[in-house]
């Protein structure tokens, strides 16, 4: 790392004098614990201490760990109406499938004050993106993991008084090595439609919110008076490097924006679904984007595109009976730490 | 057959077979300075045992998979990680000398799944490292993170 001067340990990790294995052991050994153990062993000396926060270790481990299927955690939102405050629990996945009765651990709630509900809007090696639905003021990424949250500053639309709150994407750009968070906010006339939208995304790196030109985008249709005929589903989903999203009303493409050139794209859907299937929502599943479709209001199905952006190979995976299974509450997500 | 030699002078017989698991031996071979005697300066014969063991039992993996051995051989590697601490690190240090991913592997996932619910002192004293963090520099980390101290599966005892 630059700018560690004087401290040439930093990036050698040189054994301890006493330690019975080299260095190089020892991160391979570190590099497959989890990150609970690693926040505790931090405190075992200077050289593991440099090693656990170290960027490289950092990377090493979440590529180890991405790939595992025991580091799957479901997280459960706790409402105000069950318990008298705002909480996320989480349960080990692996567990569920191992034991007849699994632990919820409390992982607490990442703002003060919790008179809002923090939704998830977004998911992305183990860090997600909340936000309150009552408040644009609050944008907050968290790491569940090391139950660390950074508020982020606020959109601030142009118009005042116009919109409702923005809609959110969030993903890593791997091409900057950098979280981003896409807002889209709609500014609505007198006759309750669309007559601006205004789209910013916000990079980690640089902590702030960038403008970014939307015109001449043909996903942002506009009708004879110059409103807006549809608007984006939220929340939006990452697969291929790009978020996704679901046009609101008309349901046509799914609308994808490249995270790392800031480019707007296009997937096709597939071309029907069964009879008396209808469209429901689009998320992705691992690295596969999906559609979820309801039948007859007593199951699910879920459409996985097997190959990012053939038409052909989409195919109905999965069908579930019990549509509520499916909660938008519920997310899957990927332990991981991030400093 | 290929000739290893241990650092206290001990020669094995191993199948070629077995033996180019080890990226190391097997680039040797490949470059033909494997004629005679292998000698590994670093393995003792103790060690060297645990780890041509491995390597005979491993050696028809891909077939493990058709003859549903598949469970056989996960016994096999619970089993053969059943070792003390000092033996775990020995063969860590041969599988890493000889360049043995899939012992590697597994050696170091033991060595973890052993370290994972250990307390700070334990693991100081199971690895000999000596503490020299001040006092105030390792409450700011405990503070940190506090209920990374805590829980009942913390584990403070050195086997």
């Amino acid at each position: 790392m630059e700018g560690e001067e004087g401290s040439s340990n930093v990036t050698q990790f040189p054994a301890d004098s006493m330690c019975i294995l080299p260095p190089e052991i020892i991160t391979e050994i570190l590099s497959r614990l989890p990150v609970k153990s690693l926040l505790k062993f931090k405190s075992v000396s200077k050289c593991w201490l440099a090693l656990i926060s170290s960027p490289e270790f950092i990377d090493t481990h979440l590529s180890l760990s991405a790939n595992k299927e025991e580091m799957l955690h479901l997280l459960v939102l706790n409402d105000l109406m069950y318990g008298d405050k705002w909480c996320y629990r989480d349960v080990h996945v692996a567990s569920l499938f191992n034991n007849s009765v699994t632990e919820a651990v409390d992982l607490g709630y990442p703002v003060e004050d919790d008179s809002f509900q923090l939704r998830i809007e977004g998911c992305c090696n183990g860090l997600l993106l909340l936000s309150a639905h009552e408040s644009i003021k609050y944008l907050v990424l968290w790491n569940p993991t090391i139950r660390k949250h950074k508020n982020l500053p606020e959109f601030r639309p142009r118009r005042k008084g116009s919109y409702y709150r923005p809609v959110y994407g969030f993903g890593y750009d791997e091409l900057h090595h950098d979280y981003k968070v896409m807002g889209i906010c709609y500014h609505y006339n007198a006759n309750d439609s669309v007559d601006d939208v205004e789209i910013k995304v916000y990079s980690l790196r640089s902590d702030s919110w960038i403008s970014i030109d939307y015109c001449g985008e043909t996903n942002f249709i506009k009708n004879n008076d110059g409103s807006y005929v549809d608007e984006l589903d939220s929340p939006a989903d990452l697969a291929n490097g790009k978020l996704h999203w679901n046009m609101g009303r008309e349901k046509k493409d799914i609308v994808s924006f490249d995270i790392a050139n800031e480019k707007w794209g296009k997937v096709e859907k597939p071309s029907s679904y069964g009879v008396g299937e209808t469209e429901w929502f689009v998320r992705t599943m691992g690295s596969d984007l999906c559609v979820f479709t309801e039948y007859k209001e007593t199951h699910f199905c879920i459409w996985v595109m097997k190959e990012y952006g053939v038409k052909q190979s989409w195919m109905k995976k999965y069908t579930i009976r019990d549509r509520y299974v499916a909660n938008e509450s519920l997310e899957m997500l990927i332990s991981k730490q991030f400093e | 057959m290929v000739k290893l030699k241990s650092n206290d002078d001990k020669e094995f017989e191993v199948e070629e077979a077995a033996v180019i698991q080890s990226e190391m031996i097997k680039n040797m071979i490949e470059d033909g300075c494997a004629t005679s005697v292998i000698p590994l300066p670093n393995i003792d014969s103790k060690t060297l045992i645990k780890v041509i063991e491995y390597l005979n039992k491993h050696i028809n993996m891909g077939k493990a998979a058709e003859t549903g051995e598949e469970d056989d051989l996960k016994e096999f590697d619970e089993q053969f990680v059943n070792m003390g601490w000092e033996e775990l690190f020995d063969v860590i240090m041969a599988a890493n000398y000889l360049n043995i991913h899939e012992l590697m592997e597994l050696c170091c996932q033991s060595a973890a799944d052993r370290l994972k619910n250990k307390s700070v002192r334990a693991v100081r004293e199971m690895l000999k490292i000596t503490n020299d963090l001040t006092e105030e520099e390792e409450q700011e980390i405990i503070n940190d993170a506090p209920w990374a101290f805590e829980g009942p599966e913390i584990d403070d005892t050195v086997n």
